[in-house]
């Protein structure tokens, strides 16, 4: 698999996109192609650029130059709406939940399935019955054990359904690319191994992933390549086949 | 032989002394053994009979069959008071109609102020304000007198310039069953409304310092109010010998447009006296954007400034708070002035001389006997003043 | 940008299943509905001519003009924001319809101006805090203020009495058996409680008010800036709405109308279970608050209690309805 990798389509690429805030430079002049299907991890140190450049691609931020292609399409996205509607999902690190929302409408928010009345565009009415349903299947598909998608408040419940929850509602509307940003980062051991195989699983029908990770035996498990940056440029790229361990972590330090 | 005990007797003489000290003022509320503490009861002393009346807020012994109008003071009267003055027009509740309809007025004695026992009655008090201290007075006069008349007292607080409390207020009244209300309100805009509303009812409203159709009016006459604090200004300037000399005496009319015509009248009627008890004073106007103590003293501040020839200033003003600011301001810039106000307020010193006072702590005595006549069907002047004075006091 | 065409279901589909369409009454509103029984039971055994039809329709009519802006009030502090310009605006649209109605114009005129108004005051709220990004509080104080001028500006500082039948119909009359201004205000409610549970526009409102300046649902995908402008503008125009009916119930208006009223609406509305940071609340619980302080108000005037203590019942009930609040924060945080 590995070594067809690279003759497989270029989906959404980006090129020397640069972002500072003032004097701190947090991306320079990256360059980055994702390829249908693949798992692409990238891996730095603190500071390296790593959410700024996720958040870039994902319509979270705007560049202060340099240019997003999708499909050989030019695009600019305005926010992530923008991205959403461009087939482009993310799971932050913040999560990005409504913690006042049940799971349904947090799947939902910002895509709301709706009802109107006769011939008026408005009010649109919640579908709430459908939403539910379809929530609850996603949740089951996924293996996530939640008990109730409705009336629950999510910031009552623990971190690792969380985290599966926002994992959900990405994979729910992801059409080819999905990123996600130290997906195991607050999760214990069985937490982690459930959330690994629910990206494999992902991969397997042949979304793109792109993660950020601290943790190096899950980069090394899961991802095809990997991309390494050090503050703020990229310093590497290359399929992850045969890497070690102390090799990586000499590629993000900088030994 | 027994001691004898000198520190009873000391003691004794002591109690003496003090009861003989104290005994003036026991006397006033102690005759015959009997102390005035209830209305009308009666007591009899040298062939003379005695009732307990309500006089200015105090319940004191006095000789029944006396008073200053002239009239017969009817039997069960508690208290009677005389108005300043009262309008020729008079005028009779109609229950039927619940409207007020003409009558010819008496040809002898002016309407008085009889409060009498009425346990029967609901008598109904709408406020302008509570914590102003002049309005607190007359608050407090009213349920005194309301209460010594045994009637329920019914209250409300229209909070002005608060239209919505004010309604609340009227409704509030009329939903306790008033059988007649006293009503201050203040708001023109809002006075049909509420007119309306009581007359709905068939509630009869005597209106407190704003007019309101149909209703009685108890206020004072703003034009005599004016005449009064010119002739109390007159009598500071004459005594200081300010309207003779080379140096002219320049009378200032303060007024404020906001207030509305009628209270105007407070300042021109002012300095109409002021010119006709001194025809050499020289006369100008402040005119006032605000009715507010800072707006007074700014406004008088820019006139003086404009005139600093002007070294004997009197000013006539419509209300105390005006009055301050304008005081202050003459202060402040070294002239000789006399600043009166209108309001009864409490004399600050400086160059404020007086207030032309409307007798606020006895309003209930006018309104309760007022309230009962109305409602009883009795005929009543349309319109009845207060006594107005200038009081000079510190 | 705009939502995707297919996400538009068939109408059976729509409707809420049965466990979501269970109101699960908060425990909170609750307690408010049993302090308003409880206090409605003390002053019919204690206060003559509290219990009796009449009264009930003072009560009524006394707290319309006060429900409606206490209902698009909890719209706004749900979605995270605060508008304190509602009392100004509620005098400035009184003003406006009793200055067209002096100047000759129907009655259907002055409404309509008077609403017009109080939305463009709304859009301008919207724009400075959704556009330029000041905060909600400063920006509502400063366009209040303003705005409190032109209430005065636009009738030239006079106390203007509003005679015109039909504007006043609406004041004085009934229908089905209730005040009609008392019916404004219960639609108004159920409007802003439909609009809140079963719409996309409450269900984002919810979801921005429930991070400090909806950082969340930004990142979600939520059209925040729209959302915010929709909401100010709502604010607006239902606080005309509000002045309306508070002219026609004074049948007058004054530069001072509704002066101070911001802060006994929002007392109300905090005391109904909406949160003071937004993300949470109801219009029932708000509409108990509404009747929770006018009764009280009512009550204590047929008792002929001075003044002033209605100020301090009202300033504890503020901060019972504060520490409640906080107290729960703390709980949902634990």
């Amino acid at each position: 698999m590995s070594q067809t990798n690279l003759e497989k389509e270029i989906i959404f690429s980006c090129r020397q996109v640069s972002k500072h805030f003032g004097p701190i430079v947090a991306c320079d002049s990256v360059d980055l192609d994702i390829r249908r299907g693949e798992i692409l991890a990238i891996v730095g140190d603190n500071g390296a650029g790593k959410t700024t450049l996720v958040k870039i691609l994902t319509g979270a931020m705007t560049p202060d130059s340099g240019q997003l292609i999708r499909n050989n399409n030019p695009i600019v996205f305005e926010s992530t709406r923008d991205a959403h509607a461009n087939g482009i999902e993310a799971v932050y690190q913040e999560l990005a939940l409504a913690p006042n929302l049940d799971v349904t409408s947090n799947i939902f928010l910002g895509r709301e399935l709706y009802s109107t009345i006769g011939f008026l565009p408005y009010p649109k009415i919640l579908a709430r019955r459908k939403m539910k349903a379809l929530a609850r299947k996603e949740i089951d598909r996924l293996g996530i054990n939640i008990r109730d998608v409705s009336g629950q408040a999510v910031g009552k419940m623990s971190g690792g359904q969380r985290q599966s929850v926002a994992i959900a509602r990405s994979v729910y509307w992801t059409s080819d690319i999905l990123f996600m940003d130290e997906p195991t980062a607050a999760l214990g051991v069985k937490e982690s191994k459930a959330v690994l195989s629910l990206i494999r699983k992902v991969a397997d029908t042949g979304v793109a992933i792109v993660m950020i990770s601290h943790a190096m035996p899950h980069v090394l498990e899961l991802a095809d390549r990997i991309v390494v940056l050090r503050h703020g440029k990229k310093v590497e790229d290359r399929l992850s086949e045969n890497i070690k361990v102390e090799e990586l972590v000499r590629m993000i330090v900088g030994a | 032989m027994r001691k004898f005990n000198f520190r009873l007797l000391s003691l004794t003489a002591a109690f003496c002394m003090i009861f003989g000290a104290l005994s003036p003022a026991i006397a006033a509320g102690e005759v015959e053994g009997k102390r005035c503490v209830r209305l009308g009861k009666t007591a009899s002393v040298d062939g003379k009979t005695l009732v307990c009346t309500l006089k200015a807020d105090k319940l004191l012994w006095t000789a029944s069959g006396g008073s200053s109008s002239g009239a017969p003071i009817p039997a069960g009267t508690l208290s009677s008071a005389t108005p300043g003055g009262t309008s020729s027009s008079w005028v009779k509740w109609n229950k039927a109609t619940c409207a007020l309809v003409p009558t010819t007025a008496p040809n002898e004695f002016p309407w008085r102020a009889d409060l009498r026992a009425t346990p029967n009655l609901k008598i109904g008090y709408g406020t302008q304000a509570e914590g102003i201290a002049v309005v607190d007075l007359a608050n407090e006069s009213m349920k005194s007198n309301v209460a010594a008349a045994g009637a329920t007292y019914v209250f409300a607080n229209y909070a002005n310039p608060d239209a919505a409390k004010l309604l609340d207020g009227v409704k509030s009244i009329i939903t306790r069953q008033a059988d007649v209300v006293v009503s201050w309100a203040l708001l023109a805009a809002s006075m049909d409304n509420i007119m309306s509303l009581y007359k709905a009812a068939c509630i009869p409203v005597i209106q407190v310092s704003a007019v309101g159709a149909g209703a009685l009016l108890f206020g004072p006459d703003n034009a005599l109010v004016g005449k009064v604090q010119g002739e109390g200004l007159v009598a500071y300037a004459k005594k200081r010998n300010w309207d003779r000399g080379s140096t002219p005496l320049t009378v200032v009319q303060v007024t404020a447009p906001g207030y509305g015509a009628s209270i105007n009248l407070r300042s021109s009627e002012c300095v109409a006296a002021v010119q006709k008890a001194i025809p050499s004073a020289l006369s100008a106007k402040v005119v006032l954007n605000a009715t507010t103590t800072a707006e007074g003293l700014s406004r008088m501040n820019d006139w003086l400034t404009g005139n600093p020839n002007a070294r004997r200033v009197l000013a006539c003003n419509e209300a105390d708070t005006i009055a301050f600011g304008v005081a202050n301001a003459t202060s402040a810039k070294n002239r000789l002035a006399g600043v009166g106000g209108v309001g009864g307020s409490k004399n600050p010193g400086g160059n404020f001389v007086g207030s032309v006072d409307f007798g606020f702590k006895n309003y209930g005595s006018f309104l309760v006997p007022l309230a009962q006549d109305l409602i009883q069907g009795k005929a009543v002047p349309t319109t009845i003043a207060p006594f107005l004075r200038f009081a000079t006091e510190r | 940008m705009s939502e995707v065409s297919d996400l538009k279901v068939e109408p059976e589909m729509a409707r809420p299943s049965k466990e979501s369409r269970r109101y699960k009454i908060p425990i909170e509103s609750l307690g408010l509905a049993a302090a308003v029984l409880i206090i409605v039971i003390i002053l019919s055994l204690t206060t003559d001519y509290f219990f009796s039809f009449e009264n009930a329709r003072n009560v009524s009519t006394a707290i319309s003009f006060m429900g409606v802006a206490a209902a698009i009030g909890t719209l706004i502090l749900i979605g995270g924001g605060v508008d304190l310009s509602v009392a100004a605006v509620m005098a400035v649209a009184g003003s406006t319809a009793a200055g067209l109605l002096d100047a000759g114009y129907s009655a259907y005129v002055a409404v309509i101006v008077a609403l017009f108004v109080g939305l463009m005051v709304g859009l301008i709220n919207g724009f400075l805090i959704a556009s330029v990004g000041i905060n909600p509080l400063i920006t509502t104080i400063g366009t209040g203020f303003a705005v409190r001028g032109f209430a005065y500006i636009v009738i030239e500082s006079r106390e203007l009495n509003i005679g015109n039948e039909t504007f006043l119909f609406v004041g004085r009359n009934d229908f089905l058996g209730f005040p009609i201004s008392f019916l404004i205000m219960i639609a108004c409610f159920l409007g802003v409680g439909f609009v809140m549970r079963r719409t996309i526009f409450g269900q984002h409102l919810y979801a921005i008010g429930g991070t400090p300046d909806g950082r969340m649902a930004a990142l979600a995908g939520v059209p925040v800036k729209r959302r915010t402008y929709q909401m100010y503008a709502a604010g607006g125009l239902v606080a005309a709405l509000a002045g309306l009916v508070l002219a026609t119930y004074s049948a007058s208006a004054t530069g001072n109308a509704a002066m101070g009223l911001e802060l006994p609406i929002i007392a109300a509305v905090i005391l109904g279970g909406t949160a003071l940071g937004g993300g949470r609340g109801t219009v029932t619980g708000t509409l108990l608050g509404v009747v929770l302080l006018g009764v009280i108000n009512n009550g204590l005037t047929l008792r002929n209690v001075p003044y002033v203590w209605l100020f301090v019942v009202q300033g504890c009930v503020l901060l019972l309805a504060v520490v409640i609040d906080s107290r729960r924060e703390r709980k949902d945080v634990k």
